[in-house]
C-alpha cells in the first residue's frame, strides 16, 4: 500500500518540471543575417531551416536559396543558387543531400540537387486520393521522410525519401485556416490555425487531430509558422503580431518573446520559425528583409 | 380568590397575543412604512406618472404599485435610483431571455439595453414596446428598411411583422434570430409539393437546401426574389453546370472541388492569378473561391458572400478590431474598402498589395510632399536596418494603432527618435 502511495505521487509531481521548464524559456537574440558571402541583400525571405549542420533560407523576393554551414552555434555563408523560375517559399534538406523548395507561384514542391541544379518537381508516388495536391508547407520529419501541407485535400501527407506514399493524417472536422504543420521527435504532428489561433495535435498512435490549445486570440494575431524543440515545447511565429509565442507541452500558453520592430531582436511580419536540437532558432523576420538567429535557454 | 386567578390568566394570554400581534405587525412592515410608500406613494410627487398609468399595457410592478421592485427609495450607486446597473435590472426577473449557447442573440438584448425597444413603466403597445413591432425594428435596422420599400419583389410577411420569422431577444439553435431553421421556416408557407415549386427549381429537391442562399428573405428587385447579384449559371437555370444530376444520389455534391470547379468558366483569370508569386491561401483550399463568394447570388457586388469588411474580417479580425480601436480611422478600411489596397486573389507584391511601392499606392490618396518632406524612397537607408529604405510603413501601420495618425509610438518624439538617436532624452 505504502509503495502504491509513493507511486501515485511521483506520478503526480511529474507534469511539474515540465510546467516549470515551459515557464522558463528565454530567448537570447545571438545576430542576424542580412546578406550572403557577397553582400547580395536578403528580400523578404519567407522561410528558414536550421538543421544539426546546416542552415537554410529561402530568400523569396531575391529568388534564391541560400546555405550556411552551421557549426557550435555559429553560422558562416556557404552555397547561393539562384531559382529565377520560383517564388521560393521554404526550404527543407532531404537525407540525400537534395533541398526541397516549396514554389509559391506554382504552388508545388521542386526538388534541388546538393549543387543547386534542378531535378524537376517532387514526384509523389501512391498517394491515395486522385485528388489535387496544393502544398502550403513542407517539412522534413525527424526520420528523414517529408511532411506535406496539403489544403485542398485538407491532409498531411508524408513520403519516403524515394517520394513513395506512406501515410496521410486528415485535417480536423472544424478548422479555420491550417497553415503550418511540425512533427517532434515522438512523431506526434501538430498543426496551426492561423484564424482560430489553435494548434491540434495527432498523436502516435491516434487516428485524429485533436485540439491541443483551446482558441488563443486573446494572445496572438494570425500564427503561421510552428517549430517544437527537444523537451516538445512550441514555438509560433505570430505573422501579424510580429512576434513569437510559445506553447508548452500541454498546450499551456507560455507567453510571448520579442515584439514589432525594425531593430535587431525585433520582428517585423515575420514567417517562419525553426529550432535544432542545440536550441539554435531562427526566424525569417520576411518583412524585414533578414534572418534572425536566437538561442533558446531553459 | 380563584375568580381573581383565573382573571389573571385570562390577562395574561390576552398580553402574550396582543405583543404577538405587535410583532406580526412590525414584521411585515419593519421600516414603519406609510401606506403605499412602495409605489402609490411615489406618485403623489411624480404627478406626471398620471400619464404613464393611463397607457394600455403597465409593467407588471408598476401596475401592482411597487416602484421599488426597480428602484431604490433613497439612494442607490445607479442613474435613475436604479437598484442595480440598468443594463442588468430586467435580468433579475426576466431571467432566460439568452438561453446558455444561443446560437444567435440580439445586440440590444446582449448589451442589456432593453429600454431600446421597451418602455419600462408603459406603453399603448403590447409587451411595452415603444412603437409598433415592425416600425420598431426599421428604427434600428434602417438599411433594411430603405431596400424593402425599393424592392420590387417583396416578401410578404416583411411588412407584415418581422416577428413571423424571427424572435426578438434569441435563438438557442438558429442563426440570425430564426424562430425556425432555414429552410423549415420558409416550408412552412412555401409548398414544396406543388409542380410548379419542383419545376421552377429545375426538380432540384431544394426543399433539403438553403433556400436564402439564392433568395433574398426581405425581397429583392430580381424576379423570383433572387438576390440582385445572380451567378449566370443561375439565372440561365444551368444548375448542371455546377452540381450532379438533380436525379443523383448527391444532387448537390458539385463536380469538382474549390476552384477547380470555377475555373472551367472563370479560366482566363483564375490563370491571372495563378501567374503571381503571392497567392491568397484561401483560394487553393477546399472551399476555394467560396470561402468569399457566393455560388449562387448575393446582395453584395461581385457575389461577395457579404460585406468585403466582414468576409475578410472573418479570418483576419485582428486587423478589423485594430481599426476599431485605433484614435485614427483609415478610411478604406472603414469603408469595407480591403481591395483598394489589397488585391484579394494574388498580387507579386508584400502583403499581396496592388501596387509594388507603398508609396505609390498611399500615394494615389495621400499627396505626402504637402502632409510631410521627410525623405522617403529606395535611395533613403532606413537607419534602423540597412536592409530596408524609408516608406510610408516606417512610421505609420495603415491598419491602426492606438496612437493619431497611426504612427507605431505614442509621440512624434518617441517615433522620430527611434531612427535619430542622437536626440533621446
Amino acid at each position: 500500500m505504502k509503495k502504491l502511495l509513493l507511486l501515485l505521487m511521483v506520478l503526480g509531481l511529474l507534469p511539474l518540471p515540465l510546467k516549470i521548464h515551459a515557464a522558463q524559456v528565454k530567448l537570447k537574440y545571438i545576430g542576424t543575417i542580412y546578406t550572403d558571402a557577397a553582400g547580395v541583400a536578403l528580400q523578404e525571405p519567407a522561410g528558414v531551416t536550421i538543421t544539426e549542420d546546416k542552415l537554410l533560407i529561402a530568400d523569396s523576393g531575391g529568388k534564391r536559396i541560400l546555405t550556411f554551414i552551421y557549426q557550435k552555434g555559429e553560422v558562416r555563408p556557404d552555397q547561393v543558387f539562384a531559382v529565377p523560375e520560383m517564388y521560393p517559399l521554404m526550404v527543407q534538406p532531404a537525407a540525400n543531400g537534395d533541398l526541397y523548395v516549396l514554389d509559391g507561384r506554382a504552388r508545388q514542391i521542386t526538388v534541388l540537387d546538393a549543387a543547386g541544379k534542378s531535378k524537376g518537381k517532387f514526384a509523389a508516388k501512391g498517394v491515395p486520393s486522385s485528388q489535387r495536391m496544393v502544398p502550403r508547407s513542407i517539412k522534413t520529419a525527424p526520420d528523414g521522410s517529408l511532411l506535406v501541407l496539403d489544403i485542398f485535400s485538407e491532409r498531411v501527407l508524408q513520403f519516403d525519401q524515394t517520394g513513395n506514399f506512406q501515410r496521410q493524417f486528415e485535417f480536423p472536422q472544424q478548422y479555420g485556416a491550417i497553415a503550418d504543420m511540425t512533427m517532434d521527435r515522438a512523431g506526434n504532428v501538430y498543426l496551426v490555425d492561423s484564424v482560430e489561433k489553435r494548434v491540434y495535435i495527432y498523436r502516435t498512435g491516434s487516428d485524429e487531430f485533436v485540439a491541443l490549445t483551446p482558441n488563443m486570440s486573446s494572445y496572438m494575431n494570425f500564427p503561421t509558422s510552428l517549430t517544437t524543440d527537444n523537451q516538445g515545447t512550441l514555438f509560433l511565429v505570430d505573422q501579424y503580431g510580429s512576434g513569437l509565442a510559445i506553447v508548452g507541452i500541454d498546450g499551456s500558453f507560455d507567453g510571448r518573446r520579442l515584439g514589432m520592430g525594425w531593430s535587431d531582436s525585433q520582428l517585423y511580419y515575420p514567417e517562419q520559425v525553426s529550432i535544432n536540437a542545440a536550441g539554435d532558432l531562427f526566424i525569417a523576420d520576411t518583412k524585414n528583409n533578414r534572418v534572425q538567429h536566437f538561442s533558446v535557454a531553459n | 380568590m380563584k375568580t381573581f386567578t383565573q382573571l389573571m390568566i385570562v390577562c395574561c394570554v390576552g398580553l402574550i397575543a396582543g405583543l404577538a400581534a405587535v410583532a406580526d405587525v412590525q414584521a411585515a412592515n419593519p421600516y414603519n412604512l406609510a401606506a403605499g410608500a412602495r409605489g402609490k406613494l411615489c406618485l403623489t410627487c411624480h404627478e406626471d406618472f398620471s400619464k404613464t398609468m393611463q397607457k394600455k399595457h403597465i409593467h407588471t410592478p408598476l401596475a401592482q404599485g411597487d416602484c421599488t421592485g426597480c428602484h431604490s427609495p433613497h439612494a442607490a450607486d445607479h442613474g435613475k435610483l436604479l437598484a442595480a446597473d440598468k443594463s442588468q435590472i430586467c435580468f433579475s426577473c426576466h431571467e432566460g431571455l439568452v438561453p446558455e449557447g444561443a446560437a444567435s442573440s440580439h445586440l440590444a438584448v446582449s448589451e442589456g439595453n432593453c429600454v431600446a425597444c421597451h418602455d419600462p413603466h408603459s406603453s399603448d403597445y403590447k409587451m411595452n414596446l415603444i412603437k409598433p413591432a415592425g416600425e420598431l425594428c426599421l428604427g434600428c435596422h434602417a438599411d433594411f428598411g430603405l431596400k424593402i420599400k425599393q424592392n420590387k419583389f417583396p416578401h410578404s410577411p416583411v411588412s407584415d411583422d418581422c416577428m413571423i420569422c424571427h424572435t426578438p431577444h434569441a435563438s438557442a439553435d438558429n442563426p440570425n434570430l430564426l424562430n425556425t431553421n432555414v429552410p423549415e421556416l420558409c416550408l412552412g408557407c412555401h409548398d414544396a409539393d406543388k409542380k410548379t415549386f419542383k419545376s421552377q427549381h429545375m426538380n432540384y429537391p431544394v426543399e433539403q437546401a438553403n433556400c436564402s442562399s439564392c433568395h433574398n428573405p426581405h425581397g429583392s428587385s430580381t424576379q423570383s426574389m433572387l438576390y440582385d447579384n445572380v451567378h449566370e449559371p443561375l439565372s440561365k437555370r444551368m444548375c448542371k453546370q455546377c452540381h450532379a444530376d438533380p436525379t443523383a444520389a448527391q444532387p448537390f455534391e458539385t463536380l469538382r472541388d474549390g476552384f477547380e470547379l470555377c475555373q472551367g468558366c472563370h479560366y482566363d483569370m483564375v490563370n491571372d492569378t495563378f501567374n503571381k508569386q503571392r497567392i491568397h491561401w484561401p483560394l487553393v483550399d477546399k472551399t476555394g473561391c467560396l470561402n468569399c463568394h457566393s455560388p449562387h447570388a448575393s446582395a453584395e457586388a461581385n457575389l461577395m458572400k457579404a460585406p468585403m469588411k466582414q468576409v475578410c474580417g472573418s479570418c483576419h479580425g485582428d486587423t478589423i478590431a485594430r481599426q476599431e480601436r485605433s484614435l485614427t480611422k483609415h478610411q478604406p478600411i472603414n469603408d469595407g474598402e480591403c481591395s483598394i489596397c489589397h488585391d484579394p486573389h494574388s498580387s507579386n507584391n508584400a502583403f499581396i498589395l496592388t501596387e509594388p511601392s507603398n508609396i505609390n499606392l498611399c500615394g494615389q490618396c495621400h499627396d505626402w510632399q504637402i502632409h510631410s518632406t521627410h525623405p522617403i524612397g529606395a535611395e533613403v537607408v532606413d537607419p534602423r536596418n540597412p536592409n530596408l529604405t524609408l516608406d510610408c510603413l516606417s512610421c505609420h501601420r495603415t491598419h491602426g494603432t492606438e496612437y493619431p495618425h497611426f504612427i507605431y509610438y505614442e509621440t512624434i518624439n518617441d517615433l522620430c527618435v527611434q531612427c535619430h538617436t542622437k536626440f533621446r532624452r
